[in-house]
């Protein structure tokens, strides 16, 4: 499936607009985990835990997103975004990760 | 010949002679409380009007009882004489004793001790389901009164009234029942153009916003992380297509076909120590294009 944040494709001709399509995810969830997270960052000054997290998330987020436009029979996803939202609170740093774009098929 | 017992009829035995000790433990317990309602009855143990044998009697018959499983047979039997007695003081003293005694605050206050007695896990249960039931309509009462009193507020400053979403099990039923965005006759889309269609005019700026009250208690007696994420995530999802809903109905209303460059907003306005509340806006431009 092509996933671009254009609002075009560049030679092709669009057949259909299905609609908004979205995938959420929360990542962040544990306060503990966060915390020795950072410590490891200190420590072995590799990419962090929580980056990696953040990229399943994303990951994650994306794929919902895919699987609800593949089951209207799209092919593409276009005017692709990707957010990223601090909810806070006593859950901690919990992060809603949002992607949400416009399923189409094209030729 | 052989005397030797087999392990299972030793088995049997020992069950047999523990019921048994059971009846005998029982029948005590129930003599001992009938024992007891007697002396309270003669002695005319009485406050104002009621005699104490009617709570007194099952509380001894179970203690005794209890008292001589616990000692005997190293387990309880779970108070079957306090239940007797408890049969046999109304019957007597409710029935036989005085018939002519009607239903007022007292009688249901005797009555609930009296049950509380013969079956405290029972009684005590629904004394606490009652008690939450009872604060849960004092809320939900208050809820409505200040709702009331905000839409007043609201129509009298002329501003628009928002309702802040509180999600319980029975949205979720309601969740199932929501239409599919895209199969209501409008495009949601979040390009700036509509591929192979002419547009033909552009109805301005559309915005739908809802707002999700999450009570982080809730969410933090789910002991499992993965539970406690997926719950806020529903609750978002369906609050979402919820907004994404007005705005459709909105779009209808001016005869729109289509909106463009969609924008879906997640903001956390307010964090309370129970509470969070998260306002979902979704921003797009209505038009209308050739089909």
């Amino acid at each position: 499936m092509l996933l671009t944040s254009t609002d075009t494709l560049e030679k092709k001709n669009i057949l259909h607009y299905y609609g908004i399509v979205t995938g959420e995810s929360l990542l962040g969830a544990n306060v503990y985990k966060d915390l020795f997270s950072g410590i490891r960052d200190v420590v072995e000054g590799n990419t962090s835990k929580y980056e990696k997290e953040l990229q399943e998330a994303r990951k994650h987020a994306v794929s919902i997103m895919q699987k609800k436009a593949k089951e209207k029979g799209a092919n593409a996803i276009i005017g692709l975004k990707i957010s990223y939202d601090n909810l806070g609170g006593t859950m901690g740093n919990t992060i809603l990760i949002t992607a949400y774009g416009t399923a189409v098929k094209y030729e | 010949m052989n005397t030797e017992k087999h392990p299972k009829q030793i088995e049997q035995n020992i069950k047999d002679n523990t019921r048994l000790k059971i009846l005998y433990y029982v029948l005590i317990g129930t003599a001992v409380g009938l024992f007891v309602y007697w002396i309270c009855l003669v002695t005319h143990f009485d406050i104002l009007g009621w005699n104490l044998g009617l709570i007194l009697s099952p509380l001894s018959a179970g203690y005794v009882e209890t008292h001589l499983a616990r000692r005997y047979i190293k387990k309880t039997t779970g108070a079957i004489s306090s239940f007797i007695l408890f049969l046999v003081t109304v019957i007597y003293g409710f029935i036989l004793s005085n018939p002519s005694l009607g239903l007022n605050p007292l009688t249901l206050i005797a009555l609930i001790f009296i049950l509380q007695s013969a079956t405290p896990r029972t009684v005590n249960y629904i004394l606490i389901r009652t008690t939450f039931i009872i604060f849960q309509c004092i809320h939900s009462i208050k809820d409505r009164i200040k709702e009331s009193i905000d839409k007043k507020i609201h129509k009298t400053k002329g501003t628009p009234y928002v309702k802040i979403i509180e999600l319980n099990k029975n949205d979720y039923t309601i969740k199932n029942n929501l239409p599919d965005i895209n199969d209501l006759g409008i495009i949601f889309s979040t390009t700036n153009q509509i591929s192979g269609k002419k547009i033909v005019e552009y109805k301005g700026i559309y915005e739908s916003k809802n707002f999700l009250k999450y009570d982080q208690k809730e969410a933090i007696k789910y002991k499992d992380i993965e539970k406690k994420g997926s719950a806020l995530l529903k609750d978002i999802e369906f609050v979402k297509n919820r907004t994404l809903l007005d705005l459709s109905k909105q779009l209808k209303k001016d005869n729109c076909n289509g909106i463009l460059e969609l924008n879906i907003q997640y903001d956390n306005i307010k964090i309370e120590k129970t509470y969070l509340i998260i306002q979902i806006s979704i921003i797009g431009t209505g038009i209308v294009y050739e089909d």
